[in-house]
């Protein structure tokens, strides 16, 4: 396969979203805002115990409410199957709660006799009015008999710790390796010099700006359920619901994403609320809807990172990294997310060596259920935690070493010639020029003036630091037969259907779901690209499992370097499928017509051409062709890569911590990404922009905190800081371009990439403010007072 | 989602206000609805009657007094309070309090009076009105009646009242207010107004104490050395009792008391700057 050569006249432009008009505006539509005829509206009690047995829920005083219509607990759906995990821990034993079909099981719809967690639903209320379900809701009373609670990884594996899933034995949902432990662990024993470190990667709360919605519709004449929901994966949603909850036929349901406000990787998964609303509108007959609050999301949509870690980097006196060895203790949450233990085992552990060639590596990771929401994916998920523990390695080694940090990580990138270039972990990096990148950020961020800087700084009273942190994150997944391998019970291709109308409009159908990606505005500009014709030409269409080709959503910044090669490649077969009828029209051999700007002409003869339009009219009325070529311009292409894209790059933040106050402000942040050919700069800047301002809110102010009786503390927006526009540093953003060449855009992950890197190194950049008092490591958040004590001596360790 | 049923009505005139204040069960004035209304929705708050304050004309403005002082209409957004230029020159410190508050849309409806009346919420006005020696004009059952800033952070308004104007001595420009604001909430880990004026110097901090508070002991303290330097202002402070802090989440006594004094002292030193 081949990147593409030639002109682009419309692929890699910066054209403007043409999503963002109606986002803006509020016109798009929301599940929040579908109002089918006859409406009822259901809430959702959840538990108020982290880890309780329930011994009764006491239902008549809410059942008596004005407006209630349904009010229903566990019992109510005895028969209907729990949600399954489908991403496990590859390769190893693992153990999870039961599903009948000998799946792993992740959670029941509603919980009847043990709570795990804050928001488990336990009991639901459907009502005229959403202000009815929630006052009912109000009225409900449960008797719980409480239970002793775990919230982390390591406490929850230690003897003597609550159990909470009878089918898993000391709560170990698995314990997953990859490298090689005896050569690791030699390379340390014996190595020049070795540093370590205790890590805490801490736990964040996603937080897109729409929480989750769901409505149901099932038609009694049809026999036929509809979900509406804010979900990035409609295909999947409607196999693992149809065949694997519900247990209806698959030709039942139809699952319809409208416009999603965001994600981040929360709207990917099975949640109870999406089989509730359908169970209830059947029994009710009438459409159920649910539309979660904020407070809501953060006690039941999935969150991100959570891992402990001890971490040792083992090198020569002269800056060689020799080996690096991960412990994990991963916090699952209460129950396996859809996808959740695949996601903190491997995306995680095969990513620890990031840009620099290493001869030993080693990671284990301790996955284990604790009474917390469960774990899923958050941007730049597994990636960034592993990018975290080697960059602050590398920092630590060179202090330990007294060489430049940049110095160091320099001698160790991975050389331009090894590519492809096997890390030793299990991931083989497609391509790359580290060297390049590295250097390019470098001189960006002006890194050889900031000891003029820091000098200038103190003058001010502030202490100036620098943080470098480089990444590789693994995207485009993926190839279905090595994510099997991985752990993944389902296929990881994707697909495009591209209709040509007869007016010469194009329709490109992706089975993809967009959830802020402006999917519509590039796969628009690729389809137009392809034929040469103008992108407002093309339209976009997607969500809707009755009219899409199948496909498996939007996740690990996979739609560029999945979806869009599959509309590259279909409009390549219309294409020669246009050649092939082309020759027919034009009266001459095929191969002498010619495809060029939108047209065919008859080759050393222009004025023998038909236009696109032409075509798509011919084809349409079909008069004229030979038995060989079918009527009409309709293709799809399905896109199985042959293994996954792996961009990478380097990220520099300079930060000025305040010596009275400790507050930390990230005044420059430098970023050069390689994300391959890009298709819309516009878009992946505000992608690039949008992951460094995420990443530093797990730097300097997220954390989702639980108290010791597991309630979340930081359960709505006053309380969770996330990052403002007003604490977006200065950027200086630039990249290098390295294709793929595993798939024919030469595309490679671009969407959460740079979330990766800037926890790294915001924290390297405060650890380098401070390094003269002998600071090592601070943990995240890293808030002023934390600050303000280490620049007081004081240890937090 | 509010959950109780409630009514709301825009009265003609101040009287009105009062009246309907004054013989309704559960009646709450709304103003900006920048603290009342996430209450009733959270449910913190409760209310049966919502009187919408907010368009009154003897609310709304920003005059000179015959005395010297300006009066701002209690209705006066955050926003025209922001940058209103006698304000900016007179009294500094409130112009810059009022601009500190939220983003541009709570700026625009979040009102003065409002700001000044939020029980419960750490904002940014009371403590700006109580170093400018500030007075609240207060419309009850029983006529007008004015009390201190101080007295309004402490007491809050009287059941039945409508707070009608904030008079503020106009001074300035010898005057500053400093802010470290909540990583969440935008309100105030802790903030720090002061005002520079013939009899000495006046220091009040928020968000780092139970409420807005004037504190006479630091005051005494700088007049008695005179030095605002760093160092003198942060010694001032750490001779106050460390129970004067209140800890919040992540934030300790000790570190909100030393935070008050670096406040205090950047305060001091810009409203000597431009004095």
């Amino acid at each position: 396969m081949t990147a593409p050569t030639g002109e682009h006249r419309v692929l890699g432009q910066p054209l403007d979203s043409r999503e963002d008009p109606q986002l803006l505006r509020g016109e798009a539509t929301y599940v929040a805002d579908i109002d089918l005829p006859g409406t009822a509206h259901m809430a959702i009690l959840g538990s108020t115990h982290a880890h309780a047995r329930i011994l009764d829920i006491g239902t008549k005083a809410a059942e008596a409410m004005p407006g209630v219509l349904k009010v229903a607990t566990a019992q109510d759906f005895a028969d209907v199957m729990p949600l399954p995990c489908i991403w496990i821990p590859g390769g190893v034993e693992s153990h999870f709660p039961p599903h009948p079909y000998g799946l792993p099981g992740a959670r029941p719809v509603l919980t009847g006799d043990t709570v795990r967690h804050v928001g488990d639903p336990i009991a639901v209320v459907v009502a005229e009015t959403p202000r009815e379900a929630a006052a009912a809701l109000a009225a409900l009373h449960v008797e719980y008999e409480p239970l002793p609670v775990v919230t982390r990884a390591d406490e929850a594996l230690a003897p003597g710790a609550p159990q909470l899933h009878e089918a898993v034995p000391g709560n170990l949902n698995a314990y997953w390796t990859c490298g090689d432990k005896d050569r690791t662990d030699a390379a340390i024993a014996a190595a020049e010099v070795t540093v370590e470190l205790d890590l805490v990667n801490q736990r964040t709360v996603n937080s897109p700006i729409e929480p989750r919605g769901a409505v149901g519709h099932y038609d009694p004449a049809t026999g036929d359920y509809t979900l509406y929901a804010s979900t990035q994966g409609p295909h999947n949603h409607r196999f693992l619901l149809s065949a694997l909850v519900l247990g209806i036929p698959f030709n039942k349901l139809r699952v319809i994403a409208p416009t999603v406000g965001g994600s981040f990787g929360t709207k990917g998964y099975l949640y109870p609320d999406m089989a509730l609303v359908l169970l209830l509108s059947k029994e009710l007959g009438r459409p159920v809807k649910w539309v979660d609050t904020r407070t809501g999301l953060m006690n039941s949509t999935v969150q991100g990172r959570d891992h402990r870690q001890h971490v040792t980097l083992a090198g020569t006196r002269d800056g060689r990294i020799t080996a690096v060895r991960c412990t994990s203790w991963a916090n699952l949450g209460a129950y396996p997310s859809t996808i959740g233990p695949g996601v903190a085992t491997a995306l995680m552990g095969r990513s620890i060596t990031g840009m620099y060639q290493i001869d030993a590596a080693f990671c284990e990771v301790h996955a284990a259920f604790t009474n917390t929401v469960p774990l899923g994916a958050q941007r730049g998920s597994g990636r960034a935690e592993a990018a975290f523990l080697m960059e602050r390695l590398v920092d630590r080694y060179a202090a330990e070493i007294g060489m430049d940090p940049a110095e160091v990580r320099r001698r160790n990138l991975v050389p331009a010639e090894k590519f492809p270039y096997a890390n030793g972990l299990g991931w083989t990096y497609d391509s790359g020029n580290y060297r390049e990148n590295f250097d390019k950020a470098l001189e960006l961020a002006g890194y050889a003036d900031m000891p003029a800087r820091k000098a200038e700084a103190r003058t001010r009273g502030k202490r100036l630091g620098v943080g470098l942190a480089t990444y590789v994150a693994v995207c485009g997944v993926g190839p279905s037969t090595r994510m099997s391998q991985e752990g993944m019970l389902g296929g990881t291709w994707e697909s495009a259907n591209i209709r040509v109308h007869p007016t010469g409009e194009v329709a490109v159908t992706v089975g993809s779901a967009s959830t802020g990606q402006s999917h519509h505005t590039v796969f628009a500009q690729v389809a137009a690209d392809e034929f040469g014709i103008d992108p407002a030409q093309v339209r976009v269409y997607q969500g809707d499992t009755l009219k899409a080709p199948y496909g498996q959503g939007t996740y690990g910044s996979r739609s560029y370097s999945m979806a869009a090669p599959a509309v590259a490649l279909t409009a390549r077969k219309i294409k020669a499928k246009m050649v092939r009828a082309g020759a027919v029209f034009l009266g001459v051999p095929e191969d002498r017509v010619v495809y060029a700007d939108g047209r065919i002409h008859e080759a050393g003869n222009p004025a023998n051409a038909k236009t696109f339009a032409e075509l798509a009219m011919a084809m349409w009325y079909g008069w004229g062709l030979p038995p060989q070529i079918e009527p009409a311009l309709d293709e799809t292409t399905h896109f199985d890569p042959p293994d996954f894209n792996y961009p990478f790059g380097t990220h520099v933040a300079v930060v000025e911590v305040d010596e009275l106050t400790g507050e930390t402000e990230v005044v420059a942040y430098t970023a050069v990404d390689d994300a391959g050919n890009i298709g819309n700069p516009a878009i992946v800047r505000g992608q690039i922009e949008g992951s460094i301002l995420h990443g530093l809110g797990q730097a300097l102010m997220e954390a989702a905190v639980y108290d010791a009786e597991g309630r979340l503390l930081t359960s709505d927006l006053t309380r969770y800081a996330l990052p403002r526009a007003t604490d977006a540093p200065f950027f200086l953003l630039d990249k290098t371009v390295t294709p793929s060449p595993h798939n024919p855009l030469g595309a490679k992950g671009a969407g959460e990439i740079a979330t990766v890197p800037p926890a790294a190194a915001v924290t390297n950049a405060v650890v380098d403010a401070l390094s003269d008092l002998g600071v090592q490591h601070i943990d995240m958040p890293l808030t002023p007072e934390k600050v303000w004590r280490r620049l007081r001596g004081e240890d937090d360790q | 989602m509010i959950l109780t049923e409630l009514d709301y009505v825009r009265p003609a005139g101040l009287d009105e206000a009062l009246a309907l204040l004054a013989g309704t069960r559960g009646a709450r004035v709304l103003a900006g609805g920048q603290s009342l209304l996430p209450d009733l929705r959270s449910g913190a708050d409760t209310a049966r009657l919502l009187i919408d304050v907010r368009r009154l004309a003897e609310l709304r403005g920003i005059t000179r007094t015959g005395t010297g002082e300006l009066r701002i209409g209690a209705a006066t957004p955050l926003a025209d309070l922001a940058a209103d230029p006698e304000v900016l020159a007179r009294a500094p410190e409130l112009a810059a309090a009022a601009r500190a508050n939220g983003d541009p849309q709570v700026r625009n409806l979040g009102t003065a009076g409002g700001n000044l009346l939020a029980a419960g919420r750490p904002t940014d006005l009371p403590v700006a009105a109580i170093a400018a020696g500030a007075r609240v004009e207060l419309a009850g059952p029983g006529g007008r009646r004015t009390a201190t800033a101080e007295e309004l952070a402490a007491a809050g308004a009287p059941p039945g009242s409508i707070l009608t104007a904030l008079l503020v001595p106009a001074t300035g420009p010898a005057a500053a207010f400093e802010k470290t604001a909540d990583r969440a909430t935008r309100y105030p880990v802790c903030a720090a107004a002061v005002r520079i004026t013939a009899d000495g110097v006046r220091v009040a901090v928020t968000g780092a104490t139970a409420r807005a508070l004037r504190l006479r002991d630091v005051e005494r303290r700088l007049a008695a050395g005179g030095d605002h330097s760093t160092e003198a202002v942060l010694a001032a402070f750490r001779a106050e009792p460390r129970s004067l802090f209140v800890p919040g989440p992540g934030t300790s006594a000790e570190y909100l008391g030393h935070l008050a004094g670096v406040l205090t002292a950047r305060a001091l030193a810009r409203a000597a700057a431009s004095a």
